[in-house]
């Protein structure tokens, strides 16, 4: 394999990793949602980088540049929706 | 809504059924036999975008500046809070701060919306006439000055 698409890969599943850590360990909703939305979007686009590089072909590389800017926007709405639902329901974000 | 010229409307449909049409090909192939379907659906998507989102002007250079500036900053704000999550001690300061904005309702604004949540420290929460509600992770940090300089790159974006 590749040595640059392992290190995209590599790259992207630590990412993953932290924002998958930061889930578990932040304290509530609003800063839960910093952590999946930031760390995985890019995460996915390191995985996905990899695969392009390694799939070796131009069609399906953009098939895979597609589906991460759809994924960028899915997430990035989706988070906003959630923070919102929850800010109206009347959840307080943590405070120290 | 103000009035937009017929010739403004064809050159945006003209540009949005190319883009319909290469995304379809992008996701199912360019085969000869699929456009009998992907034909229809483009056609539908561009009549669709159209009366969702009427033309808007777009200036190239702004448009390629703010994607670079985009993409760095949400790198940063994912090595940002990846090096959060993983520090031994957590040393978050969240807060909820308003954030009041120029730009003008729709694209502009979602935009906005969707760009303050990938950039470092910030989650776009809500929004309420001019003022969006934004969760930082660090209510110390001088998240003002990058609020302002995110919307005054998207505002450039825009043709007047």
């Amino acid at each position: 394999m590749n040595a640059l698409a392992l290190a995209c890969m590599v790259l992207g599943a630590l990412f993953f990793l932290a924002g998958t850590v930061g889930l578990l360990r932040f304290p509530d909703v609003h800063a839960r949602l910093h952590a999946l939305t930031k760390a995985d979007n890019v995460g996915l686009g390191f995985l996905l980088l990899g695969l392009a590089l390694e799939a070796g072909s131009a069609a399906v590389a953009a098939k895979l540049f597609v589906t991460w800017c759809l994924v960028l926007l899915a997430s990035a709405s989706v988070s906003h929706v959630i923070a919102r639902a929850a800010l109206r329901r009347g959840v307080e974000p943590w405070q120290r | 809504m103000p009035a937009v010229s017929s010739t403004v409307f064809l050159r945006a449909g003209a540009v949005r059924a190319v883009l319909y049409a290469l995304l379809w090909g992008v996701l199912v192939g360019f085969e000869p036999g699929s456009w009998s379907l992907g034909v229809p659906a483009v056609l539908l998507a561009t009549w669709l975008s159209l009366r969702l989102l009427p033309p808007v002007g777009l200036r190239l250079l702004p448009v390629v500046s703010f994607l670079g500036y985009f993409a760095w900053h949400s790198l940063l704000g994912a090595v940002d809070v990846a090096r959060r999550a993983l520090a031994p001690r957590l040393r978050l300061a969240p807060a909820l701060v308003p954030f009041e904005t120029a730009l003008p309702p729709g694209l502009p604004r979602v935009l906005l919306l969707n760009s303050i949540s990938l950039t470092p420290g910030t989650l776009s929460a809500d929004i309420r006439d001019d003022t969006v509600w934004v969760h930082v992770l660090d209510g110390a940090g001088g998240h003002e000055a990058a609020l302002a300089g995110l919307e005054a790159r998207l505002a450039r974006v825009f043709c007047a």
